[in-house]
This record gives C-alpha cells, structure tokens and sequence, in this order.
C-alpha cells in the first residue's frame, strides 16, 4: 500500500512537469483561423489580477464555487486558506478568519454587494439566515487580515465580500430543482430580461430545504432549515462608463435547534430569520476619476421562539472617489454614513436586556494614497481611516503596506495594520446565562454574564508578510501573520447574587471588562495549478496558534482558554476538478482539520472527509449533478455550539440530485 | 490523516488524466495573437517611418514572460520586431502595439484616455476592455482565444485593420466613421 501511494504520487508529478516546453516557433507559424482554433491551457487570472495586491486576498471565482458543489457561503469558504469553517448543525456555523472561531465570530466584515451582513447585535453573521442563490453570486472575495483602512468596522480580521452577477449576465429563464437522499426538495427559478436601453433585470426565487444533523445516540438533532429567498437586480447597460444598479431581496429562514440548559434539561427553539432590503449603487467616470455611490435600507428580524427577538433597521449612505494617477501618486478617499436602530425583547431571564432600543449613528472617513516608489519595483500604500459611532472619540485605524515586484511574476508584501472593533450591542447591553458548574459547596450554579455599557473598542496591530507567485499553470502563495490584540472584552468574578431563598442556590456573577489580550500567529498556503486540460489542482492550508496572556484571574483566564481552544492549529483542503469529456465532470475534495481541544471537555476529534461531486451536460439546457458530502459515510462533528449551548451534532453522508435547465 | 485515505483520491486523478501532450498556455498563444495584429493592421504613414521596427509594448505586469520576446526573432510587414515594457500609459505613444494587462484593470479608462489620440493599437483582456474604448479585446472561450473589436475607436485612432481580421472577430462594437 506503501509503495503504491509513493508511485502514484510520483507519477502525478511526471504529468505535472512534462509539457511544460514551449513550442512556440510552430505556433507563429499559423493562420489566424488556425490559432483561433487551439485550444488554450487557460488558468484563471486571479492571482495576476490580485498580483498588484500588498494585502492577502483569495478570491472565488463562480465556476470555483459551481465545482465545490457548495449550497451556502461557509461551504464555499472552504476552499480559502486561513478561513476556519466548521458546520455543526444543518444550518449552523461557526466561520472565522485567523482565529477567535465562534458561532458569533466578531471580528470579521462579511458584505453582499457592499451591504453589510453582520449583526450588530453580536458583531456576527447569522450564516443559517445567509440563504443565498448560489448561481447568482458572481465571485466571493476574502481578505485576510486588518482591511479596516478601506472596509472599515469589523474587519479587524478579514473581509468577506460576496459579489452578484450583473442582470445582463443572467439573461433568459433558469430552473434547478434537486432533492437529498432524505426526499427533500429544493427548488430555485430565475428570470432574466433585457430592457430597453440596454438595461437588464433578473427576479428570482429559491427555496430551502436541508436535512438535519444526528445527535451521538443517532437520534435527529431537529435542526432541518427551510426557508427561502426572492429578490430582483436592475444594472443599466453595462458598456455605458456610468453604471447604475438597483437590487432588492426578501427572506425568511427557520433554523430550530436543540438547547441545553445546564442543570434544566433541553429545550427546543427555532430560530425564525427574516429580512427585506433594497439597495442602489450608481459608478460612474469623469476626468476627475472614479466614483461611487451606494445607498441601501435593511431590516433584519431574529426571533428566537420562546425566548426573546431583535429587529435591526439600517440605512447606509457610502460614498467613493478614486482620482486619476497624478505622478506618483494614486488617491482614494471615502465617506460613510450608517444609522442603524435595534429594538429587542427578551421573553425570558436567560437573556436580559439593559435597554430595548438604542438607536446609533456611525460616521466613518478614509483615505489611502498608493505611491510608486520605484516603477514597476517598489510600491507603498499609506491609508488610514477614521470611525466614530453617536459622536464618539474616533477609532484611528492606520495601515502601512510596502509591494516590492521583483519580476513580474513574484509578488512579495508586509504590512503593519491597526484596527478596532466597537463593542456590540449584546456586549454593551445583553446580560445572558454564561454557564453552569460546581461552585464551592454548591453542585451546580448558574453563571451570569453581566452587561457593562462602557465597554470600549477591542484593537489589533497586524504584521503580515507575503508571498505570491503566477506560474504559467497556475499560481501559488505564502503568508506568514501575527496578530497582537489588546482590550479584548473578557469576564471576571462580580460577586454572588441570591435569586431567592429557596433553595439557597447562588447565582455567580460575571462582569465584563476589557482586561483581556492575545497573540494569534500562523502561516496560510494556498495554490492552484492546471496539470493539463482536464485537470486542475486546488490547495489551501493553514497552521496557526492563538494564545491569551494569562491574568492569573481564574475566572478570565479560564474564560479565554475557553475561546482560544475553539480554534483548531492546522487544517487543509484539496480539490481536483477533473473534466472526464466535453459532457462530464468529476469534482473531488478532500478536507482536514485538526483536533479541537476542551471545547467544552473532551473537545472534538481531527477529522478528514471527502466529498465529490459528478456533473453530466446533457445539451447546453441541461445539466444533472449528483454530490455526496463525505463521501466515506465518517461520522463526525466539527465543533460544539457556542453562546447557545447545545448537544454536539454528527453529520453522515449526504447525496444530492440537481438538475438544472435554462432555456 | 492517513495515506490510505488519500489513494482512491490519487488514482481517480491518474484515470482521469492520461498522459498527453500540453496543449500551450494561455499568454503563449495570446502572444503569436499580438503577433497577427500586428500583421494586420496600418499605422498612418507619419507614425511609422520606413525604417520603424513594430513596437509591440506590454504595460504592467507581463502575463507573456519569454513567449513574448520569442516574437523579437519574427518580421511582421516587412519590418523587425521589438517588445519594450513601458512604466507608464505616457510613455506607450509610440507604440504600435500596447497590450494592457490585467494588473491596470484599476487604472484602465486613465490609459485609454492617454492613449486615445494616438495611433496605438490598444489590446488586451480585461473584462469590458473594448467597451471601455480599447480597440481589440481578447475573450477566453471554450479553452479558445477569440477576440473583439472596437470599430469606432480604430477609426478615431487613425487606424485600419485587415478585413480578415475583422471577418475573424467573434463581435464587432461602433462602427467606422463614428
């Protein structure tokens, strides 16, 4: 068995390196009509487009996403190295990027076309009500590390933005309807136009329908999502140098899970997710440069069944002017504005809340020159923006970043960032059941987490120094980061409260502060190459450490252990996209990730699953695609349920029939 | 992980990709599509001189690498070729050729509007580059390399292209004259 993987592994690299030879003298040789005729190793350009880029950036390309076979975003996230995605539910999450890896992860910026995603009831993104239309999302775009000089708020550790397709590339009628091994069908349909004037408009509507997750006795886990989604995008012609684009979307998703309660048993709630925005960007060039305009409402709903809801309204005006290169020198300077109000209720006393709407205005401003140094050589990008939220002191967020091009195919950068995090609204005003565990005489006790209203904003000074290749083949990268952050918000002992006299039980307080620091450091690989027409190569792999300084308060260094060990140090994908004939693909993925340790007590097992995916064209109309997720049928779980705890929750192998059709 | 997990994995790559010659890369073949452009297509007189090689320049990253200066060995009408790497869209007027490459997406419509009155012939494969007012754009399809053109702006740039090149473009934009 041995010997047969080593000869196999040497035989994959014969075919990666024969071929490589040029041979151009026959080519020039050729007709035009002759050259139009050959068939091209064609790798995809990102890496060449992002060659310019001092930052880590990976982005997913639409047929990237397509050949994952991926039904949500974290899904697809996978394939990004220093992106930690763990799926603990049917539809529950918990994505990060460079550590701090929660349900609730709060340090990263995640939009869909420049709209905010994130709650800022907890800083994090609700994945399970993200019910995206897959086929419409025309690249996801991940930046890893501070991007805050540009994106601003929350991208303290990355930025996620998700980009739509222009209408006038969804033109004509689209219909997939596929159903699991369990019987449950899904169903999305689209409708493209094309309007006078060149403007283009596309409606769509999909549902959800996912099967739930296991519990250890093998028991349902009831966390089976539905839901669904419907909007529209408007986009003027897009050959025009002014661009207008309208879109609008409605939703709903429910996501019930199972809730442990300490001493108190279980208890089932859904979580209902509703929302409806409507967005306009218009860009447009003059001789004074580039520039942008953007504008969106929101509202967002969470009812937590039983227990509690909050609403969330935003409207957000963003503004973006890039001048034209004068010299050395190459501007770009913005303007935001957000107001957002939120109003909750809790139902409840697992969670409280100090006020039932604050209402907060946030004004942000930025600027970042990028100036050439050398031609073609050495380039430096100073940038730095400016965030107060209800008239604040304004969070400085600075960062320096220094490209040097050594040739024109190496890319190497370093960058020196700070950014800050404003506390959320649950930090500031949320008191909520923390746990429960022995205390002194008392076999269990209940620990509350206390609100603190004068929390201020966590930061992080970012070192990162990369660097990137374009192969003709392919690409490859290397990133090696440390993240020191400060005033990160932490619990400690507050005292004993007595509910009532009988039984004499306390309740154990917890207050929280901003004591708490930390160092996340690692190194993020990533590559892709074409070894030849049929057969493509993806790999991203991430090592990474993430530790809190100690206190010696028990209570806060236990806490942050608790959060460090939530994070995994290493873990890998690799894909291969096989074209088996002009009809037919074959799509592999492996997927790794390492132990996590006490998460709670005795943590979660490594694991490593593999997925495939078998596509069939029938003409250009139609498709059929079967995918199987873990492919090997391993029982596994990837994470336990954080803020709201609950049992862990196994996943199976799961199959999938699409079929597609556009007419 | 183990290795055994990892085989089936390995041998459905193997079966699924017999050994085969390469075919060439994608910038490879682009490059001898520089080369027939600059075949094809007529300067103003003034603008190139008798003696003139073909410059054929390249701004921004170079996607083409050895492939391009491969075509300094080739004649194109008559006359030498030479490839020169330009710092910036000003210093490309005296081209004959400029290919754009895809690190100058940001910056696309502030070379194009140096270049415009001048008699360059401006390619590349930027996404919407001939609508941007580039003259002949190159697409990617089915593992193919096609390309389009921007009648309007050849016209305006005081160029022409053969009438097999414009037989051969996948789609024609603007018209002569406008």
């Amino acid at each position: 068995m041995q010997l047969n993987s080593r000869k196999i592994v040497s035989a994959l690299i014969v075919v990666c390196l024969s071929g490589g030879a040029a041979a151009d003298d026959g080519l020039m040789d050729l007709s035009l009509e002759e050259l139009a005729d050959i068939q091209v190793l064609s790798v995809s350009r990102k890496a060449q487009r992002l060659g310019d880029t001092a930052a880590a950036v990976t982005v997913l390309a639409r047929d990237d996403i397509r050949r994952s076979g991926a039904r949500s975003v974290p899904e697809a996230l996978r394939l990004v190295p220093g992106v930690q995605v763990a799926q603990f539910g049917a539809g529950r999450w918990a994505v990060s990027v460079r550590g701090f890896n929660s349900r609730f992860a709060s340090k990263l910026l995640v939009q869909v076309d420049g709209r905010s995603v994130y709650s800022p009831m907890f800083s994090g993104v609700f994945w399970n009500g993200l019910n995206l239309m897959m086929e419409d999302i025309e690249r996801i775009e991940v930046v890893r590390g501070p991007g805050a000089s540009l994106w601003g708020a929350n991208a303290v550790n990355g930025v996620i933005n998700i980009v739509t397709r222009n209408a006038a590339s969804t033109t004509g009628s689209m219909v997939r309807a596929s159903v699991d091994d369990r019987g449950n069908p899904e169903v999305a349909v689209r409708q493209g136009l094309t309007l006078t004037g060149g403007a283009a408009l596309r409606v769509y509507a999909h549902s959800e329908n996912r099967a739930p997750f296991e519990t250890r006795g093998g028991a349902s886990s009831q966390d089976e999502q539905t839901g669904w989604r419907t909007g529209f995008r408007l986009d003027s012609d897009v050959g025009e140098p002014d661009h207008w684009m309208i879109s609008g979307e409605a939703y709903r998703q429910r996501s019930p899970e199972i809730l442990t309660l300490g001493g108190a048993g279980t208890y089932y709630t859904p979580f209902d997710f509703e929302g409806a925005h409507i967005l306009a960007q218009r860009d447009w060039m003059t001789a004074a440069g580039q520039t942008s305009l953007r504008a969106y409402v929101d509202y967002a709903d969470v009812v937590q069944g039983g227990l509690g809801d909050a609403t969330v309204h935003t409207a957000d005006l963003d503004f973006q002017h890039r001048l034209p290169v004068t010299g050395a020198h190459e501007w770009i300077w913005g303007l935001g504005l957000r107001h957002q109000s939120i109003s909750v209720k809790s139902r409840v006393p697992v969670i409280e809340f100090d006020k039932d709407e604050v209402e907060q205005q946030t004004f942000s401003a930025f600027v970042q020159d990028e100036i050439v140094l050398l031609p073609r050589l050495l380039r430096l990008t100073l940038g730095a923006r400016f965030e107060a939220r209800n008239m604040g002191t304004p969070e400085f967020q600075p960062t320096v970043r220094l490209l040097w091009s050594p040739s024109d195919r190496d890319t190497v950068w370093t960058h020196w960032s700070r950014a800050a995090r404003t506390p959320s609204y649950g930090e500031r005003y949320a008191g909520l059941v923390a746990g429960a565990q022995a205390f002194g005489p008392f076999p269990v006790v209940t620990l509350i987490s206390l609100p603190e209203e004068d929390l201020r904003s966590e930061s992080v000074n970012a070192f990162e120094l990369g660097y990137r290749r374009q192969l003709d083949r392919g690409s490859v990268e290397a990133v090696l980061f440390r993240q020191r952050y400060s005033h990160l918000v932490g619990n400690s002992f507050g005292g004993l409260r007595m509910p009532g006299l009988f039984p004499p039980t306390p309740d154990v307080l917890l207050t929280r502060h901003n004591r708490a620091s930390a160092v996340t450091e690692g190194a993020e690989f990533g590559g892709e190459m074409a070894v030849n027409q049929d057969l493509r190569l993806g790999l991203a792999y991430t090592l990474m450490r993430q530790n809190y300084d100690t206190t010696g308060d028990a209570i806060l260094d236990g806490g942050n252990a608790t959060i460090a060990n939530r994070n995994a140090n290493h873990w890998l994908s690799l894909q291969a996209r096989i074209d088996l004939s002009s009809r037919q693909e074959l799509d592999l993925q492996v997927r790794h990730v390492g132990a996590l340790k006490g998460q709670p007590a005795p943590g979660v097992d490594a694991y490593t699953v593999m997925d495939a995916r078998y596509g069939y064209r029938f003409s250009r109309r139609a498709e059929l695609t079967l995918s199987v997720t873990n492919l090997f049928d391993k029982r596994y779980t990837a994470y336990s349920s954080d803020y709201f705890p609950s049992a862990y929750a196994y996943d199976r192998r799961r199959l999938l029939l699409t079929g597609r059709w556009t007419f | 992980m183990r290795w055994r997990a990892l085989l089936p994995f390995l041998l459905a790559l193997l079966a699924a990709s017999p050994l085969r010659a390469a075919p060439p890369t994608e910038y490879q073949l682009k490059a001898v599509f520089l080369l027939n452009f600059a075949r094809y297509a007529t300067w103003p007189d003034e603008a190139l001189a008798d003696s003139d090689a073909i410059d054929i320049c390249v701004l921004g990253r170079d996607p083409f690498g050895e492939h391009l200066s491969g075509l300094e060995a080739r004649q194109a009408q008559g006359r030498a070729v030479k490839v020169h790497y330009p710092a910036a869209a000003l210093e490309a007027k005296g081209c004959e050729v400029v290919f754009v490459a895809a690190s100058e997406q940001r910056r696309l419509n502030a070379i194009l509007r140096e270049l415009e009155d001048w008699p360059v012939l401006t390619v590349s494969d930027i996404d919407g580059f001939i609508e941007a007012g580039g003259n002949i754009g190159l697409v990617t399809v089915d593992d193919r390399i096609r390309f389009d053109i921007n009648r309007s702006t050849v016209a305006t740039q005081h160029l022409r292209l053969s009438a097999q090149l414009l037989k051969l473009a996948r789609r024609l934009i603007g018209r002569e004259g406008d």
